[in-house]
């Protein structure tokens, strides 16, 4: 019998060397995979927080208005939302690695797995009810944190001056369109010859608008609605009368709850 | 003289320790030891060391053993234990084994096929090596010695380390590049 097998053996003998229970790696285990799904399920959470920040304000529509918005954009992220996540990221991969379905893939690919995972979530989850329902809680019950977080004043403003808000239509006329927004501040959005429409904007639509301030006075450059971003090409026609002075369409005191 | 009961596997010797035949473990002892300590070599020459790091595993396999999976490998479990008390080891002593972000196993690698070539190595090779393996990273060389010595395969061996299938093949890869190197120098020609 070698040193090492007598060592070991004597010490099963006199009970200096006992098994670990078997419900304590049970609990260890159930400890890692509930902090695992934890952290999935916050980072999903801050994610679609991030998305639904951005979209109303119209944050998220920068893209669409060139390279150069699309940076501005992606500046305006909230900074501590976006630590947090990164933070979560690794907890999740650190949690994740004693499993072989995580350990025997390489790191950028389980990275690049949770983050897309946790984008479509988050993108699926902004669409719904939760956060109004959120942000609305926040409101009643004046708790700080979700209030800054859910109204935080975001204002997206380069050196030429350009900017973007959306928000619902409560009057138009020729010359321009008062906009309410999630805040229930307004905002007079001024038109003209040069403004693009991607959709005509009726009173209650919803419409982002990206434009110019200007002495001022804000002054639309590009018009367009969340629901079809990508514009309404065949009534541009329309939109030319619309911005050279046809009859002005009637204000209306009742706006459709359109609110998201 | 024949044997006519099948030796029992690791695994069901691991389950009947569970239960409370801890004498058995014995038996477990008869089987590693003399791969943990061959193992365990590639990573320290200190004979006290080695002593020491042994007994370290197989106490370490005796308690966690109820959070061995059955239905998995004792010999990689084993493995992985030995591989995680000899890394323990060698940062106490102030060596490195791998930087904090390990690139090998942060970039996709393309698949590579292990190689039948650990039966045509030669013992004179195997004896070059053997000198020659000290001159290796840890990394690098627990791989070949899991590989060539311990004869395990490419998935056994990724259960071991916690890496990719892959990369273990690049890591092989690269260590046999480098030993190729210091052949040339040895002017060793097969």
């Amino acid at each position: 019998m070698t040193s090492t097998k007598n060592t070991i053996l004597r010490m099963l003998d006199t009970e200096k060397l006992n098994m670990i229970p078997r419900w304590q790696f049970v609990l260890y285990t159930v400890l890692g995979v509930v902090g695992l799904l934890f952290s999935l399920f916050l980072l999903v959470f801050i994610v679609s927080l991030v998305i639904f920040i951005l979209s109303t304000h119209g944050f998220i529509f920068l893209p669409l208005f060139g390279f150069g918005a699309l940076i501005h954009g992606l500046v305006a992220i909230p900074k501590t939302l976006l630590l947090l996540s990164v933070l979560l990221i690794i907890i999740i991969e650190i949690l994740s690695r004693k499993y072989a379905i995580s350990f025997k893939k390489p790191l950028l690919v389980t990275i690049g797995g949770v983050t897309a995972f946790t984008l479509c979530s988050g993108y699926l989850i902004s669409l719904t009810t939760l956060h109004p329902m959120v942000r609305n809680f926040g409101k009643d019950t004046r708790v700080e944190l979700l209030r800054h977080a859910y109204d935080r004043p975001m204002v997206f403003e380069n050196e030429r001056g350009d900017t973007v808000l959306r928000g619902l239509v409560m009057a138009t006329s020729s010359t321009s369109i008062t906009l309410e927004m999630y805040d229930n501040k307004q905002a007079v959005v001024q038109i003209g010859e040069e403004t693009v429409y991607g959709i005509l904007p009726v009173l209650g639509d919803e419409i982002v608008v990206f434009g110019t301030i200007s002495s001022g006075t804000l002054q639309a450059k590009d018009i367009r609605t969340p629901r079809k971003p990508f514009g309404e090409g065949k009534r541009r026609h329309e939109f030319a009368r619309f911005a050279t002075g046809t009859p002005n369409m009637a204000n209306s005191s009742t706006s459709k709850q359109h609110r998201r | 003289m024949n044997d006519s009961h099948p030796r029992e596997t690791d695994e069901d010797v691991a389950r009947k320790v569970c239960s409370g035949e801890k004498e058995l473990f014995g038996e477990l002892i008869d089987r590693y030891e003399a791969k943990l300590t061959r193992y365990i070599r590639k990573f320290t020459q200190d004979s006290d060391d080695v002593t020491d790091l042994l007994q370290s595993v197989f106490i370490k396999a005796y308690t966690h053993l109820q959070s061995f999976d059955q239905s998995r490998s004792f010999n990689s479990w084993i493995y992985r234990i030995a591989h995680n008390e000899s890394v323990n080891h060698l940062k106490k002593r102030g060596g490195s084994y791998v930087t904090f972000v390990d690139f090998d196993t942060f970039l996709p690698h393309p698949f590579a096929k292990e190689t039948s070539d650990k039966e045509s190595l030669s013992r004179e090779l195997k004896d070059i090596m053997d000198t020659s393996l000290t001159t290796l990273s840890p990394k690098y060389r627990e791989v070949l010695v899991l590989f060539y010595y311990e004869e395990l395969s490419y998935q056994e061996i990724a259960d071991i380390l916690h890496i990719p299938t892959a990369t273990v093949g690049v890591r092989i890869s690269r260590a046999k590049d480098t030993l190729k190197k210091i052949l040339k120098d040895k002017k060793y020609t097969p």
